[in-house]
């Protein structure tokens, strides 16, 4: 039984040019301790996917609109929908079964009190204690995700710490309960590459000492490739491939993975000999997605029947599904 | 932290010296002399034009008005640091004694009506904003507006004809700042005495104020809770409330804390009209009675203390953000 299983969640955007469907049916299965990588180009929905499993979609505009999101709460009791939970209900379950981490460590914590104060928060509300035996969990975890001298730091404000320091917070404030989920939006974006190495591999670290299943929302495929062990694709709210990560880099099956692969700039071949491949064309408006498949704009090969009906997600090789009828070379 | 406030205090002393230097020259610049309207009010007695020249001129010397204007503020100054104002031109008291006597009534009256609006406004301002464009915010923005544009004569009239015996209710005494028995009273007695006293003139100054402000804590809550570290604080599993009280409104409130250095003194100058209206003896009348009367020595000084309360209450603005917020500190980076 898997730990989350998401069937055919739905997050629409109500504004005045028209609803726009920022999340439109997609499912997925997340086991216990698996880390799955969501990858995608800016504007594809899965940074709202991604606040849809914690019911953080900014309301309004948004809301969750369909589908079920069914959680293993305990070893042996049936799965619950989170989102049937009433928001007392939910409120135990962010920070404490599912947490997560967001993309700018700038903005993502509050500059007028100390990270102390901040992680010790998660800490009081989901596991309690006296002052002191939460302050010395927040010192642990600080010192947990790699801070030196965390009984100093704790008592700092964010602009004291550095962008990468910042995120460590952030992940230590995400992990102070030990949650079973760890739900990271574009965690390494806003940092320069030598601190994206040193979060991801601290990330991974942490995953397997606590056991915990991690979602990597990116836009990156090196971070996909170094970490993940399953991926999806996601293009215009929907899934377009998912696989195990191998099988995707090895053999995209869609002509979407396929272009953004080789949009990869490529390290070996003499700067100015090869012009860098691209996708052409932008991301279709998704007040107004065209009939058939929503990626037919953009595609090389496309065909009469892919601007008639959309192609459904199905699974063409082993574990390895794709949204295209012309799947492959 | 000490030197920085050393450093501005020292500051405020050019600054007050500009003020005093143009409101000096300024208050020449009315037509009218204290010795002219002196003489005029006693036109009876002075029969001729001859006897009432010589009396201006008698007085101008008594008051040193002969002398050349810079000579005068020079005498002005040196007297002031001796904290000398000199003495009122109408009645000859020391001018300390009558701002001694004003200016608590006048504090008293503002700082009670910046606490209420606070108080009132910055919860009303971040009620509207977590439903923003709901009945509620759309009801309170309706009021606040209705209220922001009554002219503050206005209302000061209509709640003594309806609520201070006019022709209604008679429930608020419309003049003083306490009743002419009042110092026959225990201190509880006395203090509810002026608290009664203070009601209508106290609403007249809250309410446009209260618009205002909860209005811009409306905004600034806004501004807040859009920002990453709410949605930070909601992944963390807080409550709502949580969120808002904690999270949200440390942050709003840090605009709000510069609005204060300048609400003291836009008050003062409002408190002159409600002042006059109802009748309290405070700076607002004073300052006004002496405009009239073009008592130098009464105005210079009003001048000067309302200058000196606005540079301090700018001040204690500046330390207050240092205390709200910790990326602000006084010293210097090493």
């Amino acid at each position: 039984m898997a730990l989350l299983q998401v069937e055919n969640l739905k997050t629409h955007f109500f504004t005045d040019a028209g609803v726009v469907k920022a999340v439109d049916g997609v499912s997925f299965a997340l086991d216990k301790g698996e880390t799955l990588g969501v990858v995608g180009e800016s504007g594809c929905g899965k940074t709202m996917m991604a606040l849809s499993l914690l019911r953080l979609v900014p309301d309004p505009p948004g809301r969750i609109v369909g589908g079920r999101m069914l959680y293993q709460l305990t070893q042996t009791g049936g799965p619950v929908d989170l989102l049937l939970l009433n928001s007392r209900q939910m409120q135990d379950i962010r920070g404490k079964r599912l947490a997560m981490i967001f993309q700018e460590p700038m903005t993502s914590l509050n500059p007028v009190f100390t990270i102390g104060n901040q992680i010790g928060e998660a800490i009081e509300l989901h596991i309690g204690g006296t002052k002191r035996e939460v302050k010395e969990r927040a010192i642990e975890t600080l010192g947990l995700v790699g801070i030196a001298s965390p009984e100093r730091r704790v008592n700092d404000y964010p602009h004291q710490l550095s962008g990468g320091q910042r995120q460590r917070a952030m992940i230590a404030m995400a992990l102070s309960c030990r949650p079973d989920v760890l739900i990271a939006d574009e965690p390494t974006t806003a940092l320069d590459v030598t601190i994206q190495a040193q979060i991801l591999e601290l990330i991974a670290g942490l995953q397997k000492k606590f056991g915990m299943a991690v979602i990597l929302v990116t836009h990156d495929f090196g971070v996909i490739a170094q970490v993940t062990r399953r991926v999806i694709v996601m293009y215009a709210g929907r899934f377009v491939e998912e696989g195990l990560t191998e099988d995707v880099f090895a053999n995209p099956l869609h002509p979407y993975t396929q272009g953004l692969l080789k949009a990869i700039p490529p390290l070996r071949k003499a700067p100015g000999k090869a012009k860098l491949a691209t996708i052409s064309g932008t991301v279709p408006n998704l007040i107004n997605l065209p009939r058939g498949c929503t990626f037919q704009d953009r595609c090389p090969k496309v065909q009469p029947r892919c601007r008639i009906e959309e192609p459904q997600l199905e699974e063409k090789e082993k574990a390895h599904a794709v949204r295209c009828y012309f799947p492959g070379r | 932290m000490v030197t920085y406030l050393l450093k501005r205090i020292l500051l405020m002393v050019p600054t007050l010296f500009g003020i005093t230097l143009i409101t000096f020259f300024v208050i020449q610049l009315a037509p009218g002399d204290p010795a002219s309207l002196k003489a005029q009010s006693g036109t009876d007695a002075l029969k001729s034009d001859q006897m009432a020249a010589e009396v201006i001129e008698e007085t101008k010397k008594l008051y040193g008005l002969d002398r050349p204007l810079y000579v005068q503020y020079g005498i002005w100054l040196t007297r002031l640091a001796k904290f000398d104002f000199g003495n009122s031109y109408r009645d000859h008291r020391p001018v300390i004694s009558k701002i001694g006597d004003a200016l608590p009534i006048t504090l008293t009256l503002n700082i009670l009506t910046i606490l209420i609006v606070y108080l009132i406004s910055i919860p009303l301002g971040a009620y509207s904003a977590l439903k923003p464009r709901g009945a509620g915010d759309k009801l309170s923005a309706l009021m606040l507006f209705i209220l922001y544009s009554l002219p503050n004569f206005w209302v000061a009239m209509m709640l003594i004809v309806l609520l201070g015996g006019g022709d209604y209710l008679n429930l608020f005494p419309i003049a003083g700042f306490t009743s002419d028995n009042a110092s026959s009273l225990s201190l509880i007695g006395w203090l509810g005495n002026v608290a009664w006293h203070l009601v209508l003139p106290v609403i007249c100054l809250t309410y446009a104020s209260l618009a205002f402000l909860s209005r811009f804590s409306r905004a600034s809550m806004l501004d807040v809770i859009r920002q990453d570290y709410i949605r930070t604080a909601r992944a963390k599993g807080l409550s709502e409330r949580r969120v808002i009280w904690k999270h949200a409104l440390r942050n709003a409130l840090i605009p709000l804390v510069t609005l204060m250095g300048t609400l003291l003194p836009s008050l003062l100058a409002g408190s002159v009209i409600i002042e006059q209206i109802f009748a309290i003896p405070g700076m607002g009348r004073l300052g006004f009675e002496s405009v009239l009367s073009r008592d130098y020595p009464v105005i210079m000084a009003i001048a000067f203390i309302s200058a000196l309360l606005t540079l301090v209450s700018v001040l204690v603005s500046d330390v207050l953000y240092v205390v709200i917020d910790p990326r602000i500190t006084f010293k210097r980076r090493a």
